[in-house]
C-alpha cells in the first residue's frame, strides 16, 4: 500500500464516520487570518487546573463564512473572536492526503460563549466571597485628595490616549504614573497582575490605581472576570477604579474595584470632579474660615469699641467726679478763708489788745526807770547837797579834796547853799 | 547838739552809766555838777521821747482796731 493509499482509506473511514457536521467545544489557541481571507486556528481542550492542553486540533473558517461567523459573534458577545476564548464549533471533520486532520468550521455558536463567560464569572464571584475578599476594596476610604495616580494600560491603547487627553482639559494637575500591561488577548491577565504588583511595591508613592482599555477591539474581556486577577484587584491595598470600557454585563473586576467607571473617559472625569469636590470643600472651608474670623474680628472690634466708649466714659464720669470735688474743695475753701478771716481778726484783735496792754506796760515800765533815775540824779544835785550845809572849797577853780593840800595863808572860795564867800587859811593845819 | 540828741536806749544807757558812777561815788562835786546836769537833760529827752512813742503806738494801735483794711 502507498502512502496514498493509506491516507485515502483513513479519509473515506473518517467521512464515513461523520457524514454530518458536529458542534465541538474548544478554545481557540491560535488564530490566524490570511490574506485571502481564511481564518486558520488551533483549538485546544485544556484539562484540569494546571491548564495544559490534553488536546489539539487544526480548524479552518473558510472567507466564505468567516465574516457573517465573526460578525454574528461579535454582534451577541460584543467581542472578537479571539486567542483564549472558549467557543461551541459547528465542524465538519476533514482528512486531505497531503494536510492531514482539520475542521472545518461551518459556524460557531456565540451563546455558549457567553455562557462559559458568566460561568467564570460566578465561579470567580462565589470564590472571591467565600474567601471573604470580595468587598476589600470598596470598602477601602477614598482618600481626600486623589492626585499621585498610578495607571494600569496599554501605552498604545486610545482609552490611555482619551484618559490623558481629559485629564489635560482640567484645571487641576495630576501626576500619573504608566504601569504598562497587556489590556487584551492571552497575556493580559498575567501582564496586569504584575502591573498590579509593581504598583503594590510603591504604594506610598500613589492616591489610587486606575485600570483602564478601551477603543479598539473588544474582545476577550474574559481576564477580567478571572479569579487570579479579580482577587489582586480585591485585595489592593490602593482603591482601583477600572474603566475598562464595554457596556455589556459587568465584569468581576468591576465589582471588587473600589469605583466602577465606564469608560478611561468617565475616569479621568471622575477624578477632575473628585478634585473639583476637594477643591469646593477647600473653598467651603476658607469661607467657613473667613465667616469665624471675620465674625471673631467683628466680636473683638465690638469689644474694643465697647471698651473705648467705656474709658470714655469713665473718663467723663472721673471728670465729673473730680469737677464736683473741686466744686466741694473750693466751697470748703470759701468756707474755711470766711472761718479764717474772723478767726484771724478776732486773734488780730486780741494781739492789738494785748499789744496794747504790752506798750502800756513797757511805757510804765520805762517812766517807772526813769521817775527812779530821777529820783536818784535829784538826790545828787550840789545845790540840794549844799543845802544841807555843806560847802564846795576851791582853790583857783579847783575843788579841793585833802585839807593838806591847804597851807597857811591860801586864799580860798566857798561855795554854800546860797551864796559864795572868799576866806583864807589860818593854821598850819595837823602835821 | 540839740541835732546830735540820742536815742531813747542810749540815752538811758548814759543815764544808767551816770548812775552808776553815783554808787560808785568816785566824783569829782564839779564833775557831779555837770553829770547830773548831764543825766538830767538826758531824762528829760527820754521822757520826751517815751512820751512821743506812746503817743504814736496808741494811735497805731487805735488804728488797727477800727480800720484794719486801711492799708493791707
Amino acid at each position: 500500500m502507498t502512502l496514498t493509499e493509506l491516507q485515502r482509506l483513513v479519509k473515506r473511514r473518517l467521512d464515513e464516520a461523520f457524514p454530518l457536521p458536529v458542534w465541538v467545544v474548544a478554545e481557540i489557541s491560535e488564530m490566524k487570518v490570511n490574506y485571502s481571507g481564511h481564518c486558520y486556528l488551533e483549538l485546544v481542550e485544556k484539562g484540569g487546573a494546571d491548564s495544559i492542553p490534553q488536546a489539539r486540533a487544526n480548524a479552518v473558517i473558510w472567507r466564505t463564512h468567516f465574516p457573517s461567523i465573526a460578525t454574528a459573534f461579535r454582534m451577541v458577545t460584543g467581542s472578537e473572536l479571539a486567542v483564549g476564548l472558549k467557543v461551541l464549533l459547528k465542524v465538519v471533520v476533514s482528512y486531505h492526503e497531503l494536510y492531514g486532520f482539520s475542521l472545518q468550521v461551518n459556524d460557531i455558536d456565540p451563546s455558549y460563549t457567553l455562557g462559559d463567560w458568566e460561568q467564570q464569572r460566578q465561579q470567580t464571584i462565589a470564590q472571591l466571597q467565600a474567601d471573604g475578599v470580595f468587598d476589600m476594596n470598596r470598602e477601602l476610604e477614598m482618600p481626600l485628595v486623589l492626585q499621585r495616580i498610578a495607571v494600569v494600560s496599554s501605552r498604545q491603547a486610545a482609552g490611555f490616549r482619551d484618559f490623558m487627553q481629559e485629564l489635560d482639559r482640567a484645571p487641576y494637575r495630576f501626576r500619573i504614573t504608566l504601569f504598562d500591561a497587556f489590556m487584551q488577548g492571552a497575556g493580559a491577565e498575567s501582564s496586569i497582575v504584575e502591573a498590579l504588583e509593581a504598583i503594590a511595591a510603591r504604594m506610598e508613592e500613589f492616591d489610587a490605581v486606575v485600570m483602564i482599555r478601551g477603543g479598539g477591539s473588544q474582545s476577550d474581556l474574559s481576564c477580567f472576570n478571572s479569579y487570579r486577577l479579580c482577587s489582586h484587584v480585591a485585595q489592593f491595598p490602593l482603591p482601583v477604579l477600572t474603566g475598562i470600557g464595554h457596556d455589556k454585563d459587568q465584569s468581576v473586576a468591576d465589582m471588587v474595584a473600589a469605583r466602577m467607571l465606564k469608560t478611561p473617559t468617565a475616569v479621568a472625569t471622575f477624578l477632575v470632579e473628585e478634585m473639583a469636590q476637594f477643591d469646593a470643600w477647600l473653598d467651603g472651608r476658607r469661607a467657613e474660615i473667613e465667616t469665624v474670623v471675620s465674625a471673631w474680628l467683628q466680636h473683638q472690634r465690638e469689644r474694643l469699641e465697647r471698651a473705648a466708649q467705656g474709658t470714655a466714659e469713665a473718663a467723663v464720669g472721673m471728670t465729673r467726679r473730680m469737677e464736683l470735688r473741686l466744686e466741694r474743695l473750693q466751697g470748703e475753701l470759701v468756707r474755711r478763708k470766711e472761718e479764717l478771716l474772723i478767726r484771724s481778726s478776732t486773734r488780730l484783735s486780741m494781739a492789738v489788745e494785748r499789744l496794747r496792754e504790752r506798750t502800756a506796760h513797757l511805757f510804765e515800765r520805762q517812766r517807772e526807770r526813769i521817775a527812779a533815775a530821777e529820783k536818784i540824779v535829784a538826790v545828787r544835785r550840789p545845790e540840794q547837797i549844799l543845802r544841807l550845809g555843806f560847802a564846795i572849797v576851791r582853790m583857783g577853780g579847783r575843788a579841793v579834796h585833802e585839807a593838806s593840800a591847804l597851807h597857811s595863808g591860801d586864799e580860798v572860795t566857798l561855795t554854800l547853799g546860797r551864796g559864795e564867800r572868799r576866806a583864807k587859811i589860818t593854821d598850819h593845819g595837823e602835821k | 547838739m540839740e541835732k546830735n540828741k540820742p536815742g531813747y536806749a542810749e540815752a538811758m544807757a548814759e543815764v544808767e552809766a551816770i548812775l552808776e558812777k553815783f554808787n560808785q561815788g568816785a566824783m569829782d562835786v564839779d564833775t557831779l555838777a555837770a553829770e547830773v546836769r548831764r543825766a538830767t537833760e538826758l531824762i528829760r529827752c527820754c521822757k520826751e521821747r517815751l512820751a512821743k512813742a506812746e503817743r504814736e503806738v496808741n494811735e497805731v494801735l487805735n488804728e488797727e482796731n477800727d480800720g484794719n483794711e486801711k492799708s493791707c
